[in-house]
């Protein structure tokens, strides 16, 4: 019981001291605020990335609220072998960021 | 033209398409279904693991994410859950923010459910209960690659089928060929029958083609009696005119008419003119059929027993040669051959003074006959009249009887030409053209 607790308090001090606050979202969120129109769908997005880079893989996508700014990371594995991750507004599906991982 | 091989063909290939068509569907169907009833017990297994990782935590039931399967959490990663609680719902993570529609029955879904990303999902729902509450668990599970793949199959296996069609259809192109060899060689010997080389086709065809070949063999001993009969008819019709006109003859020389000397010359005349009429029909009827099957002249036979009756009947002072290529075989009937030699020579020796020479040469695929003699000869100006009216000058000459009219039948029967030349020898040559038979 012990070793848990001396683990999770510094994170959850670590996380409290943290100014701009940054939480990944789960699915059920992504749904919700999709359904109420808040964020484009992650199809779209991942289309969109698909463009940038045809025949690449969807390794991983997250949908962070950082500043009250939904922000979608998506993790590609393009055709030469490369991760790279972009990052989208999700409200507009605009490209924020495009770099290698 | 229709073409028996192009009509064989045409039924090879649609039979062969049509069974080629339907054994690839239904291989591919029977696979199908073998590979999901398999993916069926799959997707069963799933949700049992699902069933087993709903825990009951502190707070009421919960999904124990250990005991997941990492798939799951990856976004669109084509394997996705929904577990429906009376209070609660779990969606996995890969499905992230896609909505398909759910099986609405339990068991594997009928139809492929839309995914995210275009992929087509195979849907299985079980439904369970635990401790008194129905668990409705649904996963599903990208069907694309599967299609993909069956599409790839379904490709290759029309692509084999192309392939084994166009070999097929060459196979049959040379079977049909080695199988209607027997009728060219038919076809050849039809042309020998013609050239005179054969009396009867071979008898050795294959069994398909025995009946045609003995038919035609039939037909050709028909005709060949038919013909046979009529000639005999005709000169035995000839033989029996002969006697009551010689009778006639001879009664109209008697002394009763000789104080009549114009009704006796009338009825000479027309007595003769019934003689030659008779004659002429008798040698046109025989004619009148072309070369029968079988029918040469063999000159190394025949030419030497021609020329000792020659030599019989005329001077015997008379030189008389003939000259022939080595095993010649004129394609021509030998009577008929042998009256148009036997008419030629006669006239020849009768004119020559001591030389008569017949000579028979090859010309591309016929033959030219010579007839020479070193007689007087016929002027240039009146050759052409005696070939143009040849039996009306003969008439007038005595002695030549029906000779040159003969000729002339004979020839036209066959499609020959002749004409008169000077000889090298002083008199009259006389130069027969006859061509192949085609």
């Amino acid at each position: 019981m012990r070793a848990p607790f001396l683990v999770t308090l510094p994170l959850a001090l670590l996380l409290a001291a943290t100014p701009a606050a940054s939480r990944d979202l789960d699915q059920d969120e992504a749904l919700r605020l999709r359904n109420e129109g808040l964020i484009v769908p992650l199809e779209t997005l991942i289309q969109r990335a698909m463009e940038r880079y045809p025949g690449a893989r969807l390794l991983e996508a997250e949908l962070e609220e950082e500043d009250d700014i939904y922000v979608y990371e998506i993790e590609l594995l393009t055709t030469q072998g490369v991760a790279r991750e972009l990052e989208f507004d999700a409200r507009d599906g605009r490209l924020i960021k495009d770099e290698e991982d | 033209m229709k073409s028996i091989q192009r009509s064989l063909g045409l039924a090879l290939i649609a039979t062969l398409l049509l069974v080629a068509l339907v054994l690839v569907q239904t291989s591919l169907w029977l696979f199908e279904s073998g590979l999901r009833r398999s993916l069926e017990t799959d997707l069963r297994e799933e949700t049992e693991g699902l069933l087993i990782a709903l825990v009951k935590g502190p707070n009421g039931d919960q999904l124990d994410l250990q005991r997941l399967n990492p798939r799951y959490q990856r976004p669109f990663s084509g394997h996705y859950f929904k577990i429906e609680l009376p209070g609660r719902t779990w969606r996995s993570r890969s499905l992230w923010d896609a909505t398909p529609d759910w099986p609405a029955r339990s068991g594997l879904a009928d139809e492929l459910l839309d995914g995210p990303q275009g992929q087509r999902l195979l849907g299985y729902r079980a439904e369970y209960r635990r401790d008194g509450q129905p668990i409705i668990i649904s996963v599903a599970q990208d069907y694309t690659p599967v299609l993909d793949s069956f599409a790839r199959v379904r490709l290759s296996g029309l692509g084999l089928v192309g392939f084994a069609l166009l070999a097929l259809l060459l196979l049959q192109r040379y079977a049909m060929g080695l199988a209607l060899r027997p009728l060219e060689r038919a076809r050849q010997q039809i042309a020998q029958l013609q050239q005179g080389q054969r009396q009867q086709l071979d008898q050795q065809a294959p069994v398909e083609l025995q009946p045609l070949v003995e038919q035609i063999n039939h037909l050709l001993s028909h005709t060949e009696e038919t013909l046979q009969r009529s000639r005999h008819a005709l000169g035995n019709l000839g033989h029996a005119l002969k006697t009551p006109l010689a009778v006639l003859g001879s009664l109209v020389q008697r002394e009763e008419l000789a104080a009549h000397p114009d009704l006796q010359a009338s009825l000479q005349e027309q007595l003769s003119q019934i003689q030659q009429r008779v004659s002429r029909e008798l040698g046109r009827a025989r004619l009148s059929v072309d070369v029968l099957p079988g029918a040469h002249f063999d000159c190394d036979a025949e030419l030497p027993a021609l020329f000792d009756t020659l030599a019989m009947i005329h001077r015997s002072d008379l030189e008389l040669r003939w000259h022939a290529p080595d095993g010649c075989r004129l394609p021509r009937d030998r009577e008929d051959m042998l009256e148009l030699l036997g008419n030629l020579l006669d006239n020849a020796c009768k004119w020559a003074s001591s030389r008569v020479e017949l000579t028979i040469e090859r010309s591309g695929d016929g033959f030219v006959l010579l007839v020479d003699d070193d007689g007087p000869g016929i002027p240039a100006q009146q050759r052409e009249k005696v070939i143009d009216r040849g039996v009306r000058l003969d008439e007038t000459s005595e002695g030549h009887g029906l000779g040159l009219g003969i000729v002339s039948d004979i020839l036209t029967a066959w499609r020959g030409e002749w004409n008169l030349e000077e000889s090298p020898l002083g008199g009259l040559r006389v130069r027969v053209a006859l061509p192949a038979i085609r």
